[in-house]
């Protein structure tokens, strides 16, 4: 703690709310946990006894079973496409969560259960995001052509008129614009993280096993991801002595 | 915020970059090493705007894609690959449950140097062509052959087929008994050769299997199935034929090479012809010369004025084999289950000339020649005619 001659810490002990907006930044993050159930997916405790049993139908009868597989591709479909979105962009998100889903289905039987089936899944789907942009860079390197980077940056101009703002129905401030744009800049495996950890809310552990990475790299390699987004959010804002003003500010 | 500011701040507060992450996110590294990063965020403002803005990063990607839904028909595009890989997987059992690969992996396949083959299209047409020379080699051999063993005069059995081949014999039916419309228990011939156009008349004995010709002599399905590659054999039923149409359509749903085409009254008038005229001599023979004598299902008809005045013409596709023939008959009341219904009979026609009855048309017997040539069969029509 500091002492007495030293000024006054600008943040409040742990215990006490948050400072208003003219103090310095709190040291913890107060603000909610990240979503803890897929977007748009149903949530409920009832969820997972129910995953269970399409589990066992599926594996009983393959995709035979059409309404099993079905219904669990549907509880899960938008998390894997949003993952899919942020990682290669709108043109390529639908193909490539369309592969996932076969992958899924055809891994089903495969499935060990060690992680979280939703875990597994989004694990399946950024293999495939990476598999294609590995592929796609491949082709621009050999000037065989491949995808335009503005398809995915463009997912961060949304908030200028873009579809993406529209189909969701979103309103989006400035902030968000820039973080998603800036997003789009990261390299790969940065952007992967940050999408895995705090767009899509999954913990340490899960962010490993989808990235097959020790929790202790996943979270060094977000600490660098988080720096090197905060730095293209600043350029882009152009406001970095803007950025840190205020820690309560919210988007 | 630099990297040697980063570094800076690990140095001065002994924390490691994980542990930065942790603090970010609220997480307890240690009281201690929280009171030295407590006291390099008061000493540098810039790590502290660096805490916030990664705060406020944060907020903005947590509900960055909470709206994102996924577009309409992915579900339903999943389902037709699923369908597409099962495809893949029946036809390329050693391929199955290959992961595409990437780009710097080069799968080798070890492909059948006949299918490699069977892909290229001069070989495709040479198998055509050589399909065709079969077909009509075999046809003319069919027809060879049916003429040769076919029944010319000559009397009706009398050796020890008695009890399974029907006689001529006026004796064997009382005056005025009802006609035995079983077709189960009975074999009937009809028409001397010498007197009908067409060579003979037939009907088939659910008990024997063969039909019998006019001059008693017992067709054998091999015989029956060569009579109906040559277009020589048709099937007219009459009297309750109610349950027909739908044992004929049940055939054709099978698939396996089983087709049912309707043929239209000008077609009757050309290319079936020879059928039709039959059927018209057919219906000038009395009934009191037709072999049923012997417990005649037509008399009851009335001499020789027994033919309907409705007729439905029909032809079946089928494979040119006993199977399949069998099936047929069986599908028309002939043989099997459906056979043997009171008031129903069924008459098979064998016939001097050929007739050409139409094709049943779907994607497989046009494209036939696409198919692997294991799977290549030849097929033959029956035309089949519903007296109602």
């Amino acid at each position: 703690m500091p002492n007495a001659g030293a000024p006054q810490p600008p943040f409040p002990p742990k215990p006490q709310p948050p400072r208003p907006p003219t103090a310095a930044p709190a040291l913890h993050d107060p603000s909610p946990p990240p979503p803890s159930s897929p977007p748009g997916g149903r949530g409920g405790e009832e969820w997972p006894a129910r995953e269970a049993a399409l589990l066992a139908r599926i594996r009983e009868q393959g995709v035979a079973d059409r309404a099993a597989w079905g219904e669990l591709l549907v509880h899960h479909q938008d998390r894997l496409y949003a993952v899919c979105l942020r990682m290669v962009g709108r043109e390529a998100a639908a193909d490539l969560t369309q592969d996932a889903m076969v992958k899924i289905l055809q891994g089903l039987e495969g499935y060990d259960g060690r992680s979280q089936l939703s875990t597994w899944m989004i694990r399946i789907a950024m293999n495939a995001c990476l598999s294609w942009l590995r592929g796609q860079k491949l082709r621009r390197h050999k000037g065989l052509g491949g995808y335009e980077e503005d398809s995915v940056r463009g997912l961060g101009t949304e908030g200028t008129g873009g579809e993406l703002s529209a189909g969701m129905g979103v309103q989006r401030n400035e902030r968000q614009i820039a973080v998603s744009a800036s997003l789009t800049e990261l390299p790969d495996d940065q952007r992967a993280i940050l999408i895995l950890r705090d767009v899509q809310g999954l913990d340490y552990e899960q962010v490993g096993a989808v990235l097959e990475i020790a929790v202790g790299t996943v979270k060094s390699r977000l600490f660098r991801a988080r720096l090197a987004l905060r730095e293209l959010v600043e350029e882009r804002l152009g406001t970095s002595g803007r950025v840190g003003e205020g820690g309560n500010e919210q988007s | 915020m630099t990297e040697r500011t980063i570094q800076h701040i690990l140095v001065t507060t002994g924390l490691t970059e994980a542990e930065l992450a942790e603090l970010l996110e609220g997480g307890a590294v240690g009281a201690e090493r929280e009171a030295a990063l407590r006291v390099t965020l008061v000493r540098h403002p810039e790590v502290a705007k660096f805490f916030a803005g990664v705060r406020t990063d944060r907020a903005a990607m947590r509900v960055l894609d909470q709206s994102v839904r996924a577009p309409a028909g992915l579900l339903e595009a999943v389902e037709i690959r699923i369908d597409q890989e099962a495809l893949r997987t029946l036809t390329e059992p050693a391929t199955s449950g290959m992961i595409p690969v990437g780009a710097a992996v080069t799968r080798i396949e070890r492909r059948n140097p006949i299918a490699v083959l069977v892909e290229q299209v001069w070989v495709r047409r040479m198998a055509t062509a050589a399909g065709l020379a079969l077909a009509i080699g075999v046809g003319a051999w069919g027809t060879f052959v049916g003429i040769q063993n076919w029944p010319r005069g000559g009397g009706l059995p009398t050796d020890g087929g008695a009890g399974t081949i029907a006689r001529n014999d006026p004796a064997d039916v009382p005056d005025g008994a009802a006609p035995d419309t079983n077709l189960g228990e009975m074999t009937i011939a009809a028409a001397e050769a010498s007197r009908a156009p067409y060579t003979a008349l037939a009907m088939v004995s659910p008990a024997e299997g063969p039909g019998i010709a006019a001059d008693g002599t017992v067709f054998s399905e091999a015989e029956l199935v060569s009579l109906a590659s040559a277009g020589r054999l048709a099937i007219v039923i009459s009297g309750d034929t109610r349950a027909i149409p739908g044992r004929i359509d049940r055939l054709a749903s099978q698939g396996r090479g089983f087709g049912v085409a309707s043929v239209s009254q000008e077609t009757v008038g050309a290319s079936m012809s020879p059928l039709a005229a039959a059927m018209t001599r057919e219906a000038g023979i009395p009934r009191s010369e037709w072999a049923g004598a012997l417990r005649d299902p037509w008399s009851a008809r009335g001499g020789g004025a027994g033919i309907s005045t409705s007729r439905r013409f029909m032809s079946i596709s089928a494979g040119a084999d006993a199977a399949s023939l069998h099936s047929v008959l069986a599908a028309c009341g002939v043989l099997g289950e459906g056979s043997g219904v009171p008031g129903r009979t069924v008459r098979i026609i064998v016939l001097d000339e050929a007739v050409e009855s139409p094709v049943a048309t779907d994607a497989m017997s046009v494209l036939w020649w696409s198919a692997s040539p294991a799977k290549w069969a030849r097929t033959t029509t029956v035309p089949v005619v519903i007296e109602e």
